[in-house]
């Protein structure tokens, strides 16, 4: 029952919540980063390593420090302040541990810090809160929520890489007809809907 | 190439960043002081409503189960039925439904108070008066089901909203809930 | 940077640099509360408030912030404004709270402010940093609300409530709507600006406030090796 659940909440995140496509986080990468299909795979991965590594940190910190003191309203300050010190954390560590991964990915985690789909992971995931959805379906979700935004990357790469071998009416050139494709991308994603309960019945 | 750091270059960024992060604290705690009653108050207001909304025979409400289960009773303190707040699984997020359920077990009013992650047009009309009150007169004995879904000829059947079955199962599932925590305890605490 | 009159400082915001269709900054939060035109003014006032207590608090402390903790610490005042916000809108005005949603904290991670912080408040007085916090301001709820309104309009045939059209093209209010309406706009503003001879932007990396600290490798066009960096 639990892995059913889990289930559910991983494809829930990448196909009927995708955060770029349907819950509009994270456009600025996504619209930047996915000209190329290696920076956007990079991107991707780093974007889902700081997705885990900051719900790992800010969910129990929100429910075990924030909740019982009565200082919720700290949540926003505190999240981003630790999101920033995780993604300079994370550079620090690459960069003396694993230089070649630091070659590949470090170079996109200063851009993570303002990427909203971060920080809205952390935050969303706790309005999840229930019966149902615990710790680890928090960080399942988060990891779900970094795939989705991987795969809606990689598709985009591909769909970018088509358009520069299209001929494109000058006022259309550069992010409008990105932005057109990637309406069209959203589009697609539409039809995932009742996808996922009819895949795992929960009930 | 290392650079020499000096600790002074360590310290008084560290320090300033502390002392800002203080103030911030300092000046948010304020306003929480300030704002929070206000904030629970517009909360618990809004769900007031919703009581009242579904079980309109209601004067006041006595808690049973905190969030869940309300008993209403009339002015002359006589009861008349119970709120039941209950969720379910929508199609973006959860969707919060209040039903109220009179004392003969039948169902008087359903108020769906949260379904702000429902696609707007689509499903958000799940809050409709016209589809909302398919559930009146409905009673607890038997469980509701969308027509769509209806294999077994069930008595008690609802239209789904078009294009939104999936949030119109939702509300569905939500209101069987409610019914079920009806027969389930409010029957006891009779 | 030349003396510039004020008058300047407060408009350059709302058309010549407008922050969402020149300088591409913000695209989240336009994309996502545009559903509706009231649901833009929302968004387009919180934001504002924002933009003008941050810039002029940071104007006004940028002597004292070490450069080194630059970042966090406009991050930290922001954060703090936003929540304030945050706090007052819940209390006084819980029907936007609610249809903003998760979009009025994320004000803190919107690029326009972070990004006048870095460009403009960190670096000049503070009147002039008000100004043109007041400028942006007006410019991305401009934005927003053209965007709003043009959305309502086809997706509900309402505009502000109000029912205008009887016919509801429903894709207007739904993510591929939104960026397709997007771009439609940029479209429009690179028309505009073209004429005017100046150059358009093809990705948004190039306003973000951070492309500096971020080696820009990112961003670039050909993704070749990171450039070493210097700290």
């Amino acid at each position: 029952m639990l892995i059913k659940s889990l289930i559910a909440v991983f494809l829930a995140a990448i196909l009927t919540e995708n955060y770029v496509l349907s819950k509009f986080l994270g456009i600025c990468p996504f619209l930047g980063v996915s000209k190329k299909l290696n920076t956007a795979v990079g991107m991707s991965v780093a974007v889902t390593f700081v997705m885990v590594l900051a719900t790992a940190v800010t969910f129990p910190i929100y429910m075990y420090i924030l909740v019982p003191s009565g200082m919720e309203y700290l949540q926003t300050v505190l999240f981003i302040l630790i999101i920033a010190g995780l993604v300079q954390l994370v550079e620090i560590v690459l960069k003396k541990y694993i230089p070649a991964l630091y070659k590949s990915l470090g170079i996109y985690l200063p851009l993570i810090t303002t990427n909203c789909a971060v920080l809205g992971v952390t935050m969303l995931v706790l309005q999840k809160v229930g019966p149902d959805y615990t710790y680890i379906h928090a960080l399942v979700n988060a990891f779900g929520a970094g795939i989705g935004f991987l795969v809606a990357m990689v598709m985009f790469a591909g769909v970018r890489g088509r358009l520069e071998n299209a001929d494109i009416p000058k006022s259309l050139k550069g992010l409008p007809i990105t932005l057109v494709a990637a309406s069209l991308t959203s589009l697609s994603f539409l039809g995932f809907a009742g996808f996922v309960e009819k895949l795992i019945p929960l009930s | 190439m290392r650079k020499k750091i000096s600790p002074k270059a360590i310290i008084i960024p560290t320090i300033s960043l502390f002392l800002i992060c203080l103030v911030v604290t300092a000046v948010l705690a304020l306003t929480n002081s300030i704002t929070a009653d206000k904030i629970a108050e517009n909360e618990a207001q809004s769900k007031q409503e919703s009581m009242f909304s579904v079980l309109p025979a209601a004067a006041s409400f006595e808690e049973i189960e905190p969030d869940v289960l309300y008993q209403g009773f009339d002015k002359d303190k006589k009861p008349v039925g119970y709120a039941i707040s209950t969720s379910a699984q929508g199609y973006g997020g959860s969707v919060k439904v209040m039903t109220g359920i009179d004392s003969a077990g039948v169902i008087v009013g359903v108020d769906v108070f949260y379904n702000d992650d429902e696609t707007p047009g689509l499903g958000k009309n799940t809050s409709n008066e016209s589809f909302r009150a398919q559930y009146k007169g409905m009673n607890t004995k038997e469980d509701i089901v969308v027509s769509k879904d209806n294999t077994t000829g069930a008595a008690q059947e609802i239209d789904a909203v078009t294009s939104a079955t999936i949030s119109s199962r939702a509300v569905t599932k939500a209101v069987n809930e409610a019914c079920r925590i009806y027969n389930e305890k409010a029957k006891e605490a009779k | 940077m030349a003396k510039r009159g004020y008058l300047k400082e407060l408009t350059k915001g709302v058309v010549k640099e407008n922050p969402v269709l020149c300088l591409v900054l913000g695209t989240c939060p336009t994309l996502a509360v545009t559903t509706s035109a009231s649901n833009a003014i929302g968004m387009g006032i919180a934001a504002t408030a924002v933009l003008i207590c941050s810039n002029a608090v940071i104007s006004a402390l940028r002597k004292f912030i070490p450069d080194k903790v630059r970042i966090p610490a406009y991050i930290t005042i922001i954060a703090g404004f936003v929540t304030v916000v945050q706090m007052l809108v819940k209390a006084f005005a819980p029907a936007i709270n609610d249809s903003l949603g998760i979009f009025l904290p994320l004000i803190v991670v919107n690029c326009i402010i972070l990004g006048r912080a870095e460009m403009f408040a960190g670096k000049n007085p503070v009147i002039p940093s008000i100004l043109d916090g007041i400028g942006m301001g007006i410019g991305f709820t401009a934005a927003l609300l053209l965007m709003g309104i043009i959305r309502e309009l086809f997706g509900s045939g309402t505009v502000f409530g109000v029912q205008l059209l009887p016919v509801q093209i429903l894709i207007f209010i739904l993510p591929p709507g939104g960026f397709f309406v997007f771009g439609m706009l940029i479209m429009l503003a690179n028309k505009l600006n073209t004429r005017a001879g100046k150059a358009v932007k093809t990705t948004p990396c190039a306003g973000c406030p951070l492309a500096e600290s971020c080696s820009k490798r990112a961003c670039s066009e050909d993704g070749k090796e990171a450039a070493e960096n210097a700290d």
